[in-house]
């Protein structure tokens, strides 16, 4: 049987739950946890995915999944950057601390 | 009894559980959410492989996918955020060894040393900088539990029935040509992506033969960020923005 069922599961329920804890956790760290659960979620569906392919194009899947690590990294250096900038205007982690722009 | 009725109530059980586990709830109420998620993800468990026919693949996808869902779920529902990103790096373990039995062996090596090595300690590094002696209001309380649930529920089912009506679902159709010739030239993919003597000297050159261009924009990118991370840290902040 092909493996790909359980990578697109898999994929799709990481995905769905760092989904679900970026909606609900209110700390900003953990927010950006969950947008990295995301992103393993779709690493897992490209990987499983390419094991469909036929020779050099399965590597196709694989050399997406490493751009996106990189765009995770980078994704992660800048996140943390604006934390910190963020944190020493108000020494708080709450998302909700930052209401400026509601209407 | 028809396996797509699990795969539909399994992922409802489940999220039912997560609910009950979310910082918000009183201890046992959190016990309770754990044992009801346990129940839903083995409904899940079950369908899914009655309906995907899954039992001939290799022995460490079932329980590494089981471990990271789990670890998935601790991860967003742990009122500690150095836990959570403990609990992260699990999840990124469980992803590499699920990458590597396809073959993929330099993105199992990158996922460990990359991810959980250097992302994840550069969070931790922050969650220590910023994080409060005692727990604050904002790691325990949540906003809008219930519809971010239905949400999350929403896309797990929607993937599903998804692949229920792909040629995948083998359960439905055991004799069917269309399910089996897919299935076997999936696996025999998976087999010839194991037997290629070596995945990193490949990918290499697919990597820098078919993308150098992507490679180039790609080391460019990650510059921009580091020195928009160092700007943006480092900015001066005068006394009346600080609030």
């Amino acid at each position: 049987m092909g493996t790909v069922p359980i990578y697109v599961v898999l994929g799709a329920v990481l995905f769905s739950l760092g989904v679900v804890g970026f909606l609900v956790r209110r700390n900003i760290i953990i927010m950006f946890l969950c947008t990295e659960l995301m992103f393993q979620g779709v690493i897992l569906n490209l990987v499983g995915f390419s094991t469909m392919m036929q020779g050099r194009a399965a590597l196709q899947g694989q050399v997406f999944a490493v751009f996106l690590i990189v765009i995770a990294a980078a994704e992660a250096a800048m996140a943390l950057g604006l934390v910190v900038l963020l944190f020493r205007r108000k020494p708080t982690l709450d998302a909700e601390a930052w209401t400026a722009l509601w209407g | 009894m028809d396996p797509a009725v699990f795969c539909y109530i399994g992922p409802a059980v489940a999220l039912l559980g997560l609910l009950l586990c979310f910082p918000n709830q009183p201890r046992p109420a959190r016990w309770l959410g754990t044992a009801i998620a346990a129940i839903g993800l083995a409904i899940t468990t079950f369908g899914a492989l009655r309906l995907f026919g899954l039992p001939i693949l290799p022995s460490a996808v079932v329980p590494a996918a089981l471990l990271a869902v789990w670890l998935a779920g601790r991860m967003i529902t742990h009122r500690n955020p150095v836990y959570a990103a403990i609990y992260f790096g699990g999840v990124v373990l469980c992803s590499a060894v699920l990458v590597l039995v396809p073959g993929a062996h330099f993105l199992a090596a990158i996922l460990v040393i990359v991810y959980a090595g250097a992302i994840l300690v550069a969070y931790i590094f922050v969650i220590m900088l910023a994080q409060q002696a005692q727990p604050v209001d904002y790691d325990v309380n949540v906003r809008q539990p219930v519809f971010a649930v239905i949400a999350g529920l929403g896309l797990i089912v929607a993937v599903l029935r998804a692949l229920m009506l792909s040629p995948y679902a083998v359960a439905r159709e055991a004799a069917g040509s269309g399910g089996s010739v897919v299935s076997a030239a999936g696996s025999a993919a998976a087999s010839q992506a194991i037997s290629a003597d070596n995945n990193v000297v490949s990918l290499g050159s697919v990597l820098f033969g078919q993308y150098p261009v992507s490679v180039e924009v790609a080391g460019v990118f990650l510059l921009i960020a580091m020195v928009g991370a160092i700007v943006l840290a480092g900015m001066r902040i005068n006394k009346q923005q600080q609030a």
